[in-house]
C-alpha cells in the first residue's frame, strides 16, 4: 500500500495559533493595566511580560512552521506590539534621576495651601511629630 | 493610569501611621480645587498640598520637567519622612512610572527609620 499523497503545505498550517500568539501578545499589557493594584506586579510588568513571552513563543513557531503572509502578519504586529512595549516600560516611562533629592539632608521649610486652602507650613508640621510627604504627578 | 490610587492605598491604613507618630502629607502641583475633588472623592483624612509654584518640588530637586499639563513640570513621584530639626529619616524616588512601592512597604520603612 502506497502512502496517500498528501501535500505538505497542508499539514503545516498555523494561522490559527499565530493568531493565539498575537492575542497573548496583546493580552498581557492589558492584564498589566488590570492588575496594577497590585503594586509589585505593576511595579515589575509580570502580568505583562508572561503573556507576551508565551504570545512570541507561539508567534516564533508559526512563523517557522508556516510562512504564508497570514501567519507572517499576525507574527510581525505580535513582535512590533512587544517591542513598542517594551520601549515604553523602560524608555518612555524613565523618570529623571533625582540626585538634588538623593543628597538632602534637611528637608527644605515651605508653606503651602491644602486642598482647602488653609495654609500648612512644614516646620509648624513638625512640632506635632514627624511627617511623611509623598510627592506624587497629580491627578489629571 | 492614576496616582491616586497610591493615596487611596495609604489611606486605608492611615491610623497605622498615626499610630507611628507620623502625618501623611500629599504634595501635587494640581491647585487646591482640584485636589479637594480627590480629597471628598477618595475620603481621603490627610491633606495635599498645592504646589503650584513649583516652588517644593524645585526645592526637593523633585522637578519633571514639560510633563505636565500644557507642558508644565510635575513632581517626580517620592517619598520623604522627616523627623525634628527637618532631618530626612528615610526617603524613596521613582526610577519609572510603574516604579510605585506599596502602602505596606512605605509603613515598614517608616516603622524602621529611626527618630
Amino acid at each position: 500500500m502506497t502512502k496517500p499523497d498528501v501535500n505538505v503545505a497542508t499539514q503545516k498550517r498555523a494561522a490559527i495559533p499565530a493568531l493565539i500568539g498575537l492575542l497573548l501578545t496583546l493580552a498581557g499589557p492589558v492584564a498589566w493595566i488590570l492588575l496594577m493594584e497590585h503594586t509589585w506586579l505593576w511595579r515589575t510588568g509580570l502580568p505583562a511580560w508572561v503573556s507576551m513571552g508565551a504570545g512570541l513563543l507561539i508567534v516564533l513557531w508559526a512563523m517557522r512552521r508556516d510562512r504564508r503572509w497570514r501567519v507572517r502578519l499576525p507574527a510581525l504586529a505580535s513582535i512590533g506590539f512587544s517591542l513598542l512595549f517594551v520601549y515604553g516600560f523602560y524608555g518612555e516611562a524613565a523618570l529623571p534621576a533625582a540626585d538634588a533629592f538623593e543628597q538632602l539632608d534637611v528637608a527644605p521649610d515651605f508653606e503651602l495651601r491644602d486642598h482647602t486652602k488653609r495654609t500648612v507650613s512644614l516646620a509648624d508640621s513638625l512640632d506635632e511629630g514627624r511627617v511623611l510627604l509623598v510627592f506624587y504627578r497629580g491627578h489629571w | 493610569m492614576s496616582c491616586v490610587q497610591e493615596l487611596v492605598g495609604l489611606d486605608q491604613i492611615s491610623s497605622d501611621f498615626e499610630d507611628a507618630g507620623v502625618k501623611l502629607m500629599a504634595v501635587c502641583v494640581d491647585a487646591p480645587s482640584e485636589s479637594r475633588k480627590v480629597v471628598k472623592k477618595n475620603d481621603l483624612s490627610f491633606p495635599i498640598l498645592a504646589d503650584e509654584a513649583r516652588e517644593a518640588i524645585k526645592a526637593y530637586g523633585l522637578v519633571h520637567a514639560g510633563e505636565g499639563p500644557k507642558g508644565t513640570d510635575v513632581a517626580i513621584p517620592a517619598h520623604v519622612l522627616i523627623g525634628p530639626d527637618r532631618k530626612i529619616l528615610w526617603r524613596h524616588v521613582s526610577r519609572r512610572i510603574q516604579d510605585r512601592l506599596s502602602p505596606k512597604d512605605v509603613l515598614e520603612h517608616v516603622r524602621g527609620a529611626a527618630g
